[in-house]
Order: structure tokens, then C-alpha cells, then sequence
């Protein structure tokens, strides 16, 4: 049930992560004026764009099981209740 | 088409929709490869290792059958002008002593270590701790590569000593065999490379399987295959009570429609040509996609080997790529596979899950999760020199029309049997 939780954790800190860290990454590569693995802006903002979406999917599909299970984990704890009478 | 003695080497986009579309699509082929990879348990390792371990070559011939595909498919692309040539071997790789050497490397250490770099990241995203580590080591085996060995391979490279100066057209059969690239040369030398592959793997898994019937083992039911090159049994004889009972077995299986269901509802495993099929489409996604725009082709370790790493030590102010060797001239800080290889552990994790296959796994022998880390650096090692990964290079090569592929083939098939030497002796 948990893990539908650590799902969702990665996908928006690792596009929190790029959004901070890789794109001040490259700058620190254009004031150093390596251009041999510096991207440009527009291919950055490309990716940051797309894993935005990425990002809004996964989330969803994350709680969406995190509810699913959870669900099926107070079915299963009102089962094993009832039993004991049965 | 170009046929002129020196190809092209402008890049022509396919699809004009831009990086983002370009990043979006290589997402979802990594979605794809990571679902369909834990669905059917696809390992180029176990592939290889089954056949030193238990005589099988049906995974084996779902590899030739892959790489025959991919270089029909790619180059039926090019033959038939939807993809121009230039985007098909404007990446290929040079070729020198690094592939040979690296490839061996490679396969003895992802054999120790327990999957290629594929499996490595299903697994892991699967919950196997000894893949987390080999995760790791692989980082640690590419700064190793980075500091102590990208130097004077590199210098070898840029010399000519036992490599060639160049890659592209110069690695390009098409042009190697006819000395020019057009519609038709394209197109031969696809049927020359592809159709004995599939044919080969056609074989392999008909010889395999006709020897399980005999066994009474049902080849074709999905599953079956999964439990005869598990991770944990590939080394190791098959226990009995793992040998699925009686079934006539043929080349593709019953057609089951139960089978069908259970697949999608995630009940059973895929089978092994299932996952090679939808491998391929991953594959062709990123080819059409992509062209024009970047390495139009699988990768993955640049990324979970190479920029994992760098991208681990931002936090702490550390930049790599601002005076280290090879990440400082070979390694673009971010590109459409780094958001591929999120996408294969999000799709990897996302099928275990739903499947119920999620559980974290550690090994009973302790060791196993150090000779994990220690394969793995073999790993970051390897696949470094050799310039990619079964995926990256291997693979990626015969949809590239090119060679280096199948040396590497035959590199890894033997680091592989040696690990398997080694592996035995110590047990």
C-alpha cells in the first residue's frame, strides 16, 4: 500500500531535482564555457515541459492505486473483524 | 537517397514536432521496455547464461530474433524513404579493440552481478536489492572509467591505434558492402543481416522446444519459459517440482485466448516473442521519433551509469561535468533517454506492482549483495569502454546496420561463460 506512495515521491522530487539542480547545472557550464555537454535553454525547457506531464500521469496513476489498495486493505481488515464470529 | 562515395552527415528530422514531442515519445518507450521487460522477464544475461547453464537457447534465439527484427524494421524504414539513411547511421559507433574488450568485461560482470543493464533496472525497480547495488557499483565502475582508462582509450580513438577514426558511414554496412548508400543497398543489406537472425533464433527456440516436449514441458504457455531462466535458477539446475507438466510444444505456443486475458490482467508472465514484439516497437518509437533530433536509438547507461552519478553529487556542489574526464566532453548533462530510463523504472515498478511481483528481495547469501556491487563496477567498467550496453551498443548496432554489434555478441557470450566458470568454481 505503501509503495504506490514512494512512487509518487520520486516523480515529483526527481522533477523538483531537475527543475533545481540540472538546469543550474548547465549554467554553471556556460559561465565555464564548456559547450562540449551543455544543452541549450530550449531543449532544457523541453525536457522539464515534457516531464511535467510525465510527472501529472504518474502522480495520478500512483494514488489511484495508493486508494485501490488501500481500499482493498479495509475490506480485508473488516473481513478478518467479522470472522471471528463466524 | 544519397550515392555519392561520401554520405551525408546533415540529420533530417521525420517528425517535426519539436524536443518535447521528441522527449514525450522516449518516455513512453521507456515506459514500455520497462513494463513489457519485468511482464516477461527479459534478461540478455539469462539469455546467454541459459545456454552455458541449461542447454536452452530459447531465450537465446528471442535475442537473434530481436536484433533481426530491429534491423528488417529500421532498415525497411530507410529502404522505403520514411526514414532518410542519414539518421540511421549518423550515430554508429567507431569500431576498434574497446568493443571486444569492453563487451567481455561486460558480460563476465553483469553475469556476477545478476542481469544486464535492463534487467538490472526492472529488477530493481522490482524490489531486488542485489540489482540496487550493482546500480550503484555501475557508477562507481563508470567514474573508474572516467579518471583512469576514457584518457587513453580516447587518445587510442582519436590515433587510429586498432580503431577506426570515425564512425557513421564508415561502420555503416550498407555503405561498407556497396560502397554507396541508396534505397536498394539499404534494403539488402537489411535482409542479409536480419533474415538469417530470425532465422537462426527461429531454429534455436524450435530446437529448444522440441527438446522440452520430450521432456513433457509445454514451451509455448506463457510462464513456463520465465520459470526455466528465472534470475535464481539460471545458475543453478532446475528443481523438478519448478517443470510445468504435459503439453505438445510448437514455435509460437497454443493461441490461447484465456492466456491472452491473463496476460493483460497481469496474471501471468508474457511470453519471450510477445516481449521481443513489443521490445521492437520501443525500439522503431524512438527511431522515427527521434530522428534529427538526438541518438535516435535505446540507451541506457549514459544515463543510469554515467549521469546518475553526476546528478547525485549536484546536491552536495559537486559538478562533474565541469572538469572531469569524460563527463566533461562525452556526457550532454541531460537528453531524451535520461527521462527513457526514469520512464522503464516508473513502467518496471508500476507492472510489479499491479502484478503483485513488488516485495523487497534480499538474497539469502550475504555475499551475493557484494558481488553484486563488485559486478557492477565490472559493469560501469565495461560498458563504458565498449561504448554502450547490450542495449545501447548491442542491439542498437544491428538496427544501425552496423557491425560492432555483432562483435560485441560474441565479446559478451564469452565473458558471460566465463563468469558462469567462475561462478561454479566458487560453488
Amino acid at each position: 500500500m505503501i509503495a504506490p506512495l514512494g512512487l509518487l515521491l520520486f516523480v515529483v522530487g526527481w522533477y523538483r531535482f531537475s527543475v533545481v539542480y540540472i538546469q543550474g547545472a548547465n549554467l554553471q557550464l556556460v559561465q565555464q564555457n564548456n559547450y562540449s555537454v551543455y544543452v541549450p535553454f530550449q531543449q532544457i525547457s523541453a525536457y522539464l515541459q515534457a516531464l511535467q506531464e510525465f510527472t501529472y500521469v504518474t502522480a495520478a496513476i500512483a494514488l489511484v492505486m495508493f486508494l485501490y489498495f488501500f481500499a482493498r486493505f479495509i475490506q480485508f481488515k473488516r473481513t478478518t473483524k467479522a470472522a471471528p464470529s463466524m | 537517397m544519397n550515392s555519392l562515395a561520401a554520405p551525408t552527415m546533415l540529420e533530417q528530422f521525420v517528425l517535426g514536432y519539436g524536443f518535447v514531442f521528441v522527449y514525450a515519445i522516449f518516455g513512453l518507450a521507456g515506459f514500455i521496455m520497462g513494463w513489457v521487460a519485468q511482464r516477461g522477464n527479459y534478461c540478455f544475461v539469462n539469455a546467454m547464461s541459459s545456454i552455458y547453464t541449461t542447454k536452452s537457447y530459447d531465450r537465446f534465439g528471442a535475442l537473434l530474433i530481436l536484433f533481426g527484427i530491429s534491423a528488417l524494421a529500421t532498415g525497411a524504414l530507410v529502404a522505403f524513404g520514411i526514414v532518410p539513411a542519414v539518421d540511421q547511421y549518423y550515430n554508429n559507433f567507431f569500431f576498434g579493440w574497446y568493443i571486444i574488450v569492453g563487451a567481455l568485461i561486460f558480460g563476465f560482470g553483469a553475469t556476477l552481478a545478476g542481469g544486464c543493464n535492463l534487467s538490472m533496472l526492472y529488477r530493481a525497480a522490482s524490489g531486488y536489492l542485489q540489482n540496487w547495488l550493482e546500480l550503484f557499483g555501475m557508477m562507481v565502475g563508470t567514474f573508474i572509467f572516467a579518471v583512469a582508462i576514457w584518457p587513453f582509450q580516447s587518445y587510442t580513438m582519436a590515433s587510429g591505434i586498432l580503431s577506426t577514426k570515425q564512425g557513421a558511414y564508415i561502420e555503416y554496412l550498407p555503405y561498407d558492402i556497396f560502397h554507396y548508400v541508396s534505397s536498394w543497398s539499404v534494403g539488402i543489406t537489411a535482409l542479409l543481416l536480419g533474415v538469417p537472425l530470425v532465422a537462426l533464433g527461429v531454429y534455436l527456440q524450435t530446437k529448444t522446444r522440441k527438446k522440452w516436449a520430450s521432456f513433457g514441458i509445454d514451451a509455448g504457455t506463457p510462464g513456463t519459459v520465465n520459470a526455466l531462466a528465472s534470475p535464481i535458477t539460471a545458475l543453478n539446475s532446475i528443481p523438478t517440482s519448478r517443470i510445468p507438466t504435459i503439453k505438445p510444444s510448437s514455435l509460437l505456443g497454443r493461441i490461447d485466448i484465456a492466456d491472452v486475458k491473463n496476460m493483460i490482467l497481469l496474471r501471468i508472465p508474457y511470453s519471450v516473442n510477445l516481449s521481443t514484439g513489443l521490445l521492437v516497437v520501443a525500439l522503431l518509437m524512438v527511431f522515427v521519433g527521434g530522428a534529427g533530433y538526438t541518438f535516435n536509438y535505446l540507451v541506457i547507461t549514459s544515463s543510469d551509469g554515467g549521469r546518475f552519478l553526476e546528478y547525485i553529487l549536484m546536491p552536495f556542489g559537486v559538478n562533474l561535468a565541469l572538469g572531469t574526464p569524460w563527463y566533461n566532453n562525452a556526457l550532454a548533462v541531460v537528453d531524451p533517454s535520461v527521462l527513457m530510463v526514469i520512464m522503464l523504472i516508473v513502467g518496471a515498478f508500476t507492472a510489479s506492482l499491479l502484478s503483485g511481483d513488488f516485495k523487497i528481495r534480499v538474497p539469502h547469501q550475504k555475499r551475493r549483495l557484494l558481488i553484486g556491487f563488485l559486478g557492477g563496477i565490472l559493469v560501469g567498467i565495461g560498458v563504458r569502454i565498449a561504448l554502450g550496453c547490450n542495449i545501447g551498443m548491442m542491439w542498437t548496432n544491428f538496427a544501425q546496420l552496423g557491425y560492432d554489434g555483432i562483435l560485441f555478441l560474441i565479446s559478451m557470450l564469452g565473458g558471460v561463460g566465463l563468469a558462469i566458470k567462475v561462478q561454479q568454481h566458487l560453488v
